[in-house]
């Protein structure tokens, strides 16, 4: 029989287009980082390194204090490791430790309201993004959703989870993060066809 | 635009970000966390708040009120709790919210036999622990050499589960005070998925038991679960020492109890020894 990794493995499947890689996350990485074992940190930072990013950037909206985010995250994980008791769920504790950075980064900063009138339009931090209608859609998606819509629709998008992936790992019932989904599609498609630049 | 084109605009963005934090996270230094702060502790995801719009009817509010009326009314008498207490016997209490036990299952036939003596109706958890450690006793499933019990709770909310927990560690370590023999109790809070609940199933073992198994599995990748299953705790609890398993990562235990624990594996150690040595002189 197979060790039964399928028990504590958060298995992310491959959409239809194959743009996702396959991502499982065994919870005895956490064991082997916490022995120091850099294979191990390698792997889990592959696996999760773009899923951590969407769901960081949801919080923040600033490429540049995701980034410090993500790397106390991975940061965190190594210190605490050891410590980590397996209970099923790793991605939803690699999520805790982000949102708490990210809450604490922001009430240190002090930006909350801030943040929430930032002209995204106008800022030249997504110039990484190579296709004009991909950042429009990017930055209308930081623009106007709500933090949760926001959340479900990026870790969507960027990592294939399914919603009830999802809803366990951020901790809402699958009827709201269903809800929260559609609600956060419509508006974004309204707001993209009231600016007529995007078809 | 469609929803499709959007995730995949979205996936493209995102695709895009220059990340590459790897070399500079893993040239950091690291301090080890003796344990866990506020940032990474493992708490049970809450769902957040609703937030009622002011603007519903009193119609609405009423039928809300009912809705929420016969969920309290339910929840009442639905199981709040499972306790699982292992030791060679496999037993399964089920309690509601007042921790009244309304159920109690052997799942082995040593567990079936034990049960049936046990009147629980009326009684709490913790009260009904007491009286299956009178039974278990009695039969000399615990003794001096076998005292050693897995007890698990499954409950959704962590809070509880461990307040629960903490009460029977209590009680129990009550029962035996002034008693020859001293129980080590093994804790830990669990919770069900669908896989590990028809493997707890297939070997007819309880769920609190295949946790612990996987979890073991976890810490040491060689094991077979189809080598673990049949063996009883005291076993198990011998072969993670022989194999050097650092129990506390998947265990709550208390000091005295774990300081026990290595002493009695020592002693089961030295005692097969000797029966190696009578062997040798035999021949």
């Amino acid at each position: 029989m197979v060790l039964f990794n399928f028990v504590f493995a958060l298995a992310m499947a491959e959409n239809k287009t194959g743009r996702y890689r396959k991502v499982e996350i065994d919870e005895s990485l956490f064991v082997s980082i916490g022995e120091d074992d850099i294979e191990a940190f390698e792997t889990l930072y592959h696996l999760t390194e773009r899923t951590m990013y969407a769901y960081i950037l949801s919080i923040v909206k600033n490429h540049d204090d995701t980034l410090d985010i993500l790397q106390d995250t991975y940061l965190k994980i190594r210190s605490a490791a050891h410590l980590y008791k397996p209970m099923g769920k790793p991605l939803a504790w690699m999520f805790t430790i982000a949102r708490n950075l990210s809450l604490s980064k922001l009430r240190l900063e002090n930006r909350m309201a801030d943040m929430e009138n930032l002209d995204m339009e106008n800022s030249l931090q997504f110039s990484y993004v190579t296709d004009p209608e991909d950042r429009i859609v990017l930055m209308a998606a930081l623009k106007v959703l709500a933090e949760d819509e926001r959340k479900i629709i990026l870790l969507h998008a960027v990592s294939g989870m399914k919603h009830r992936e999802i809803a366990e790992n951020v901790g809402i019932p699958l009827s709201t993060a269903l809800s929260k989904y559609h609600r956060g599609l419509k508006k974004l498609r309204k707001y993209l066809q009231d600016k007529g630049g995007v078809r | 635009m469609k929803n499709k084109e959007i995730n995949k605009r979205l996936a493209n963005a995102l695709g895009e970000a220059p990340i590459d934090l790897l070399e500079e996270i893993k040239s950091q230094p690291v301090r080890k966390m003796e344990e866990h702060d506020y940032i990474t502790r493992q708490e049970p995801i809450k769902p957040r708040n609703i937030y009622w719009k002011p603007f519903f009817s009193a119609a609405a509010a009423l039928g809300i009120f009912m809705l929420a009326f016969l969920g309290w009314f339910n929840q009442f008498r639905a199981v709040d709790s499972v306790v699982y207490l292992d030791i060679n016997p496999s037993i399964e209490i089920s309690t509601n919210k007042r921790d009244d036990v309304i159920q109690i299952k052997g799942l082995n036939k040593d567990g079936q036999e034990l049960v049936d003596s046990i009147q629980y109706k009326g009684k709490d958890v913790n009260s009904v622990t007491l009286e299956l450690l009178d039974a278990l006793l009695e039969k000399g499933t615990i003794d001096e050499r076998h005292h050693t019990m897995l007890l698990s709770v499954l409950n959704e909310n962590q809070e509880k589960s461990r307040k629960q927990m903490a009460q029977l560690n209590e009680g129990i370590h009550n029962y035996f005070k002034g008693h020859q023999v001293k129980p080590i109790v093994l804790r830990q809070s669990i919770a069900s998925t669908s896989s590990l609940e028809e493997f707890a199933e297939e070997y007819n073992i309880s769920l609190g038991k295949m946790t612990f198994i996987k979890n073991l599995m976890i810490l040491n990748p060689e094991f077979k679960v189809e080598e673990l299953v049949d063996l009883s705790i005291h076993e198990l609890i011998a072969l993670s020492q022989k194999t050097g398993l650092d129990l506390k990562r998947i265990l709550d235990i208390d000091d005295d109890d774990l300081r026990e624990l290595k002493e009695s594996y020592w002693d089961d150690e030295e005692d097969d020894d000797d029966d190696d040595d009578d062997d040798e002189d035999d021949d």
